[in-house]
């Protein structure tokens, strides 16, 4: 079931949030490559954007090749303390 | 499969524009909620989005000069690939590309303004390319004409020359009361778009004259009587042009038939 996009972020951002809160770590940039199965609704006199990622890894006969999604993180504020983890790449291949 | 989309898809997709300002939108409410989570939860807004890049697996299709995106489906393998990169913009870029909302009173929004004569959806169409007030609106309208403006709103034409008319009727902007000691005289400041270049437009209210003291820049003052305050005012812009509106603050005219 496709989401609004803003959710997915939302949840990623929330992931990301994790991430430091269970490793004790200030991440200061994170790159994101995702796959997105991406659809434009009309609806309510607008247009929404729904996406989400893909159930499956699989690259087969029905999607080829997916939509990508890059998204790069930044810190809003600089840490008071660097840590040992400054850069996390993560997703990679669809 | 066919379960899985969306019944108001179109068969030939979404214009470009109308994608693109989805997608923008999307991002600002992630941004939004992204804010008040940080707020709620007391915890620093330690992450924001910095940059988007999207790769698009997309059928692209011209229709009426626009471009229309439909994205692949499964088993769709011929797509085209659109990148599109977002970037952040900087507080001093939205400063320098702002609109200077404290200029217009709240009072001319295009809903306060145009009542019923606008739907939502036609100020949703409005609003979409940056005309929030009526004096946006006739700037606008000064600037780049009607067709212009009908085009890139994809607003009907007919409406929007309804839409038009409405806003370049008198409005009365400002009220100053006399000086108790009736040492100077009340002002009543109206914004006028229809007023005529080197024309003094004719003020009549409560079956006296008002008398004009300004009349330039589509702005014109009146020095009525205190018994004029607070009436119904008709003011002829010449040509039959004729308005009527309210010599109270806030009160938005409208035109007389023809």
């Amino acid at each position: 079931m496709l989401r609004e996009l803003s959710q997915v972020l939302g949840e990623l951002h929330d992931g990301l949030l994790a991430v430091q809160a269970r490793a004790g770590v200030q991440l200061s940039n994170v790159e994101m490559t995702l796959p997105l199965e991406l659809r434009p609704v009309l609806r309510d006199g607008g247009c929404i954007l729904l996406a989400d990622l893909p159930r499956s890894r699989e690259i087969n006969e029905w999607l080829t090749s997916p939509s990508k999604l890059r998204l790069g993180w930044s810190s809003a504020e600089e840490p008071e303390l660097p840590r040992n983890v400054d850069d996390v790449r993560g997703g990679g291949k669809p | 499969m066919s379960a899985q989309m969306p019944a108001l898809l179109q068969d030939s997709g979404v214009p470009f524009d109308l994608f693109i300002q989805a997608l923008t939108e999307q991002l600002d409410k992630a941004q939004a909620s992204m804010a008040i989570k940080a707020r709620v939860g007391k915890m620093p807004l330690t992450f924001a989005v910095k940059d988007v890049s999207i790769d698009l697996r997309v059928f692209v299709q011209m229709i009426d000069d626009d471009i229309y995106l439909r994205p692949a489906g499964p088993g769709e393998a011929e797509a085209s690939t659109i990148k599109l990169a977002l970037t952040t913009i900087t507080k001093p870029m939205i400063e320098e590309n702002a609109i200077d909302f404290k200029a217009e009173d709240p009072k001319f929004t295009l809903k306060e303004a145009l009542g019923d004569e606008i739907s939502d959806a036609d100020q949703r169409r409005l609003e979409r390319i940056g005309v929030r007030t009526i004096t946006q609106l006739n700037d606008l309208k000064q600037a780049a004409g009607a067709d212009v403006i009908a085009r890139l709103s994809r607003m009907p034409v007919n409406r929007l020359q309804q839409a038009l008319m409405r806003a370049a009727a008198p409005r009365v902007t400002r009220v100053e009361q006399a000086s108790p000691d009736e040492s100077s005289g009340s002002r009543v400041h109206m914004r006028a778009p229809g007023l005529r270049a080197g024309r003094l437009p004719l003020v009549r209210a409560a079956g006296q004259s008002v008398p004009v003291i300004a009349a330039e820049d589509g702005q014109i003052v009146l020095a009525p009587l205190a018994t004029q305050l607070g009436c119904e005012a008709e003011v002829d812009f010449g040509g039959g042009e004729i308005a009527h509106v309210q010599l109270s603050e806030g009160r938005i005219g409208h035109w007389s038939a023809p």
